[in-house]
């Protein structure tokens, strides 16, 4: 028998629930530990102080309002009470979705398509880049001495930028799945906070 | 005479929509639910509320009560359960503070007090008794909800761990175990208060 012991079971010793070999072996320990003397009737005085505190008087008009509240019509269920918190979130979920699948790939495409136009407007730059590497006047377009070979090279460029342009589609093409993802996301998402609010609206019912 | 009804003999009646008789259960049983209430709450206006709450909540689900266990058990657990919904709810909420009038408020409220002989013989001690009450009564109200619970049930209301066990939920082992940490608790929360709180008892114990 130690402090430890009888921290552990206060419990039964105030509520007499110790076999009588327990009690006397803690009736010994508390005849040579003050500490756990005093800490024993502390606890007890505590258990008295609270039985002692007894009823509470009842305010009289509680049954008075429990009889009010009793013959009060019960008000209608609005149906929207049932529907909406169930099939609310997975419309938002699917409308989600849907906005996010015909948007997402609109502005894809439309960054693809300002690519394109610019890869394109880039082809007579690179046309005009030709004669100078060729160690030619540079303003061959604005001069107006441009030859067949010049005229073939920027042919072939355009063809190679083209070609290049083809590629990068099909690896925009590629990266198609992510969008799936982000929709998904968005709509799991919205599934998340509607079931946050959903919650809460059910607990403070 | 109504109310010679045991508790079967009503809940059938109400069951059938006899209000008088649910009204005789208010009766019977308002009592112990609003100790309950008052004591884990610490004031009158939210313990009315959650009595009438509690015994609105009997009489919507007495169609579900088969009986298995006791109808006062059973009453009790609604009880405990709308004090601790209703206590977690509000501590969600944005804090309130109280005025000091409010927490110094006695549970007596607006009610006459009503002093036993023993209390009154002695003014002084039953200045003393006041206070230590009153000391425990705070002390109560600053250990956790599910300690206070059954402190109220056990140590105030005396119910036993079967009951207790019962109304809660939970096995007669986690009610002791939980019992034992909830009265350490109070004891920790009364230890810094234990200036007044011993120099009264010793003061009464010289008094007595």
């Amino acid at each position: 028998m130690n402090c430890e012991w009888i921290t552990e079971h206060i419990c039964d010793m105030l509520g007499g629930l110790l076999t009588p070999e327990e009690h006397d072996a803690v009736q010994a320990h508390l005849n040579v530990c003050p500490e756990c003397s005093f800490f024993v009737s502390e606890l007890r005085q505590d258990m008295l102080l609270l039985q002692g505190l007894g009823d509470v008087p009842v305010p009289v008009d509680l049954k008075l309002r429990i009889a009010e509240a009793l013959a009060k019509p019960k008000p209608q269920k609005n149906p929207w009470r049932f529907f909406l918190p169930r099939f609310a979130p997975v419309a938002a979920a699917v409308l989600i979705s849907i906005l996010s699948i015909n948007t997402i790939p609109g502005y894809m495409a439309s960054r693809e398509q300002l690519t394109k136009e610019t890869q394109i407007d880039g082809a007579p730059r690179l046309q005009m880049a030709a004669p100078d590497q060729r160690g030619a006047d540079p303003e061959v377009e604005g001069t107006g001495n441009c030859t067949v070979t010049d005229t073939i090279n920027a042919g072939a460029k355009l063809g190679a930028a083209t070609e290049e342009l083809m590629t990068m589609s099909l690896a925009a093409d590629k990266t198609e799945p992510s969008l799936w993802v982000v929709s998904s996301a968005a709509g799991s998402t919205v599934l998340l906070l509607w079931g946050a609010v959903v919650y809460r609206w059910y607990k403070k019912v | 005479m109504l109310s010679a009804y045991d508790d079967g003999e009503l809940i059938s009646k109400c069951k059938q929509g006899d209000t008088d008789a649910f009204g005789q259960l208010v009766d019977k049983y308002q009592q112990r639910v609003y100790n309950i209430t008052f004591r884990m709450t610490n004031n009158h206006e939210d313990a009315l509320d959650l009595a009438q709450e509690s015994f609105l909540r009997v009489y919507r689900a007495l169609a579900s009560f088969k009986g298995e266990s006791a109808f006062s058990t059973w009453i009790f657990r609604i009880a405990s359960n709308v004090c601790l919904d209703k206590l977690r709810q509000k501590k969600r909420q944005p804090h309130i503070v109280l005025s000091m009038d409010s927490l110094m408020a006695g549970e007596e409220g607006d009610y006459p007090i009503e002093i036993s002989a023993g209390e009154a013989s002695n003014p002084e001690q039953h200045l003393l008794q006041g206070e230590m009450r009153r000391e425990i009564r705070q002390a109560l109200n600053a250990v956790s909800d599910e300690h206070r619970l059954v402190l109220v049930l056990r140590d105030i209301e005396g119910y036993s761990y079967e009951e207790i066990a019962d109304m809660v939920g939970a096995n007669i082992g986690t009610i002791k175990s939980r019992l034992n940490r909830a009265r350490l608790a109070l004891r920790e929360v009364l230890t810094v208060r234990e200036p007044l709180t011993s120099s009264a008892r010793l003061r009464e114990q010289k008094g007595g």
